[in-house]
């Protein structure tokens, strides 16, 4: 095995996930790549004002630029414990981009986490979860993250 | 992790799993418990003369599932990896997360196979359900139908 993916999506527990990866990383000497996908933006904004749809691009300007510093902080944790590191930010349909992705860097275990959750987590998130584990081809190591 | 859990129906592609499991198992030192959850035998299956030959025909499956897993034990206790098998009958998906609570399973290593509607009606939804309700780490490994 050489290509290990995580699915990060920078919610808590995410340790848990990274910690994994880091033993599963050394049990077969592979590479760790960090995913990211981030849903793309609403394309409608024109019923707002100008300054309002302005706005929204900035705020998920500075979302983005947060994402990006939390997986660099990831990425350098894991670059101290020797590993080799690469990060992967997309934006798209989340369950679709991220098994393309998985394909492109000819991954061969993919960690996800596999949250207990309400409705509403059910319904949103519950549902990339689902499409992912449905459609892979490889093996996937399911964490279950509080 | 001291305890790795491989849920097994027994057909050809049992080995993937095995293969599998046998990796973490030797790089943590863990036991590997074979698990076969058998359909537990039917309530009421008649007065006539059927029901004699549906329970040894019971006997034979359980059998012969017996002996399968009894050589898939053999294949890692020679090579020096500590395994035990168990063959419980009863409904499936509930008697694998009791045994998994109780044999305290650090991770549950299970096939997950094509996307055949059949399959998707039948086996599938046990699957998802095992999936959805299990409170350990879980590997599933994507394999072929015999």
């Amino acid at each position: 095995m050489k290509n290990i993916a995580v699915a990060v999506d920078l919610s808590q527990g995410v340790e848990g996930l990274m910690h994994k990866a880091y033993e599963m990383s050394q049990l077969y000497k592979a590479k760790i790549w960090l995913i990211h996908i981030e849903a793309p933006q609403p394309v409608m904004v024109d019923v707002y004002s100008y300054n309002e749809a302005d706005l929204m691009i900035n705020q998920r300007g500075k979302m983005l630029k947060l994402v990006h510093a939390q997986l660099d902080i990831y990425r350098k944790e894991l670059v101290a414990e020797g590993v080799d590191v690469d990060v992967v930010s997309v934006e798209g349909n989340v369950a679709q981009v991220l098994l393309q992705e998985l394909m492109l860097y000819r991954i061969d275990l993919l960690i996800i986490g596999n949250r207990k959750h309400g409705f509403f987590y059910k319904t949103i998130i519950g549902s990339i979860f689902d499409e992912v584990i449905k459609k892979i081809e490889i093996p996937v190591l399911a964490v279950p993250v509080e | 992790m001291k305890n790795i859990a491989i849920a097994l129906d027994l057909s050809n592609s049992s080995t993937v799993l095995i293969e599998q499991a046998k990796v973490l198992a030797r790089a943590n030192d863990a036991k590997i418990w074979l698990i076969h959850i058998a359909a537990p035998d039917p309530d009421f299956i008649g007065y006539d003369v059927g029901p004699k030959y549906i329970r040894e025909d019971r006997a034979d499956i359980l059998k012969e599932e017996h002996k399968k897993l009894g050589k898939l034990k053999n294949t890692l206790t020679d090579v020096g990896i500590e395994a035990e098998a168990l063959l419980i009958q009863g409904p499936i998906i509930q008697t694998l997360l009791e045994e998994v609570d109780k044999l305290e399973i650090d991770l549950l290593v299970i096939g997950k196979k094509g996307h055949g509607l059949f399959y998707r009606a039948i086996l599938g939804s046990v699957f998802d359900s095992i999936v959805k309700k299990v409170h350990v780490p879980l590997l599933a490994v994507p394999y072929l139908d015999d």
